[in-house]
Formats: C-alpha cells, structure tokens, sequence
C-alpha cells in the first residue's frame, strides 16, 4: 500500500513541476493502455492458475459469485443515486 | 476498451490453467505488481499536469467521503441479502461483504476468526467482486456518473482498478478514486474482525 502512494505521489510532483518534455507527454495515455493490458493479463493467469479458486470453485462458487453482484450492485446504486444527488452528477451531461 | 479488457482477463486465465508453469506465474506476479506502480506513477503524473484538479477538489471538500460511505452502506446490504439467500448467519455475511474488494486481506482475516470455509468463501466473494469491477469500470462511467464508477471496486480502487477508472473517466474522479480506495482498505482490517463479533 505505501508504494503505491508514493508512486502516486511521485507521478504528481513529476507532472506539477514539468519534469517530462512536452513531445514525450502524449505516449502517458498509451503507456497507460499497455499497462493496463499486462496488468489484466497477469490478473487472468494468477487467477486461472491459482489452486484454491478452481478446488473450491463447484461448492462455494455459486456462493461467491452472487455475494459479489450483490456487494457490487448495491454500491452502484447507492453511489449512483449519492453522486447525483449530492455530488452534482456529471458536469458535461 | 471494454473487449481489450475482456480479451486480456480472458487469455490472462486460459494461459494460466493451460500454459504457463509455477515458475513463471509467480514471477508474473512480481512483474505485475512492478507494472502497477509503473502504472501508478504514470496516473500521478496525469494528475500533475492537470493541477486544477486539486482546485476542483476542494470545492468538492468532505463530499469526497461519501463515496466509501455509501459503498459500505451498498456493500453490507448487499452482503445481508445475499447472506439471507443462503441462510447465512448475518454477522459472517456482513464480515464477508467488507472485505471490499481486496481478497488476499479478507481471506486471510476470516480463514484465522472463523476457519477455511468462511475464509474461502471471503477470498472468492472478493476475487470476483474485483472482476466485476474490471468488466464494468467503463460502462458504469459511460452510462450512469463517473464517480458511479468507482463503486464496484471498492478497496481495490486505489491499486489494481484505478487504472482501469483513470481510462474511462477523468482527473478529478482519479483523485476521489485513490482516497476512497485509502480509506477503505484501512478500513477493511478493521471491520471484518469487528462485523463477524457482532451478535
């Protein structure tokens, strides 16, 4: 956890005071999408070859997965309806 | 984005069932976890170069919390629901629906108070809750509000989803991300232990 913070906040202080030339500037956001393509495909393979979700998948998995949709979908909604409520929505909508 | 998303999870698990041996998986994962700070620091640097944000954030002020707030509140209904589904007893449904995303803490936490079962039951509620996460980042921030997005992800938005929520909304909602996924990963530790002691 505290790397990641400091990396978070080591890419701001590198971004507030203009450490990266302006012509690299544009290659972050594709940077990004590759990272994030490694990061899911690495997710995957740890997942599918992880033994203790697929020994337990058939007995508890039912159990899992709805306990998920229903952790998940009930933040949404409540999000959802706080965000616009409370927090303005989206500006641009 | 959303089929690169599916199509990468997806290859991601059929090579790691299929095809690749022990040893490269767990050198994938340390790999993987040096990409996410390599992916972080980029996200940090977005937000550098977008310094209004900041700005924007302090009209926004204690706001912000309400975001992890109705995400436990969203997620331990949730929990209670699904718990009553099963015929759960309700302090171990609400333990399991506060692990918030982050499986490896969760699973851990109720394997040692309440044995493997529960335990088990932690870990996978929480693997698929960060893969519900992935699949939906995108449409929930394209069809409902940005923020909306963050909801799924829980704990995990300040890691493992936030560059997911970085490419399908904007700087400012980066920022609510990280806080929100800060705040409850602390509080993870904290409330499992402490909703399973309830009766």
């Amino acid at each position: 956890m505290w790397l990641i913070i400091v990396s978070l906040f080591l890419g701001v202080v590198i971004g507030i005071l203009n450490f990266i030339p302006q012509k690299y500037i544009k290659y972050n956001s594709k940077f990004q999408q590759i990272g994030v393509v490694l990061l899911l495909f690495s997710m995957g393979a740890s997942i599918g070859s992880n033994k203790r979700i697929l020994n337990n998948f058939s007995q508890i998995g039912l159990k899992s997965i709805v306990f998920a949709v229903f952790t998940s979908i009930f933040s949404i909604i409540i999000v959802y309806i706080v965000s616009l409520k409370l927090m303005g929505g989206d500006e641009k909508k | 984005m959303m089929y690169i998303i599916l199509i990468s999870l997806i290859c991601g698990i059929l090579s790691g069932y299929f095809i690749l041996p022990e040893n490269i998986i767990s050198s994938l994962d340390s790999i993987a976890s040096f990409a996410l700070n390599l992916l972080i620091l980029s996200v940090g640097i977005d937000l550098g170069l977008n310094k209004e944000v900041f700005y924007k954030l302090k009209k926004t002020g204690f706001k912000v919390l309400l975001v992890p707030l109705s995400i436990i509140f969203g997620s331990l209904i949730g929990g209670l629901i699904a718990g009553f589904i099963f015929n759960m007893p309700s302090n171990l449904s609400l333990s399991i629906a506060s692990g918030f995303g982050w499986y490896s803490l969760s699973g851990v936490i109720l394997s040692n108070i309440c044995g493997a079962e529960a335990g088990t039951i932690a870990f996978l509620t929480n693997v698929f809750r960060e893969l519900f996460a992935v699949l939906t980042i995108s449409l929930l921030a394209d069809k409902l509000t940005k923020i909306t997005a963050i909801a799924p992800a829980g704990a995990t938005s300040m890691d493992t989803t936030l560059p997911l929520i970085a490419e399908a909304t904007d700087e400012e909602t980066v920022v609510i991300s990280f806080i929100n996924g800060a705040l409850l990963s602390s509080l993870v530790p904290i409330l499992v232990p402490l909703l399973y002691n309830l009766k």
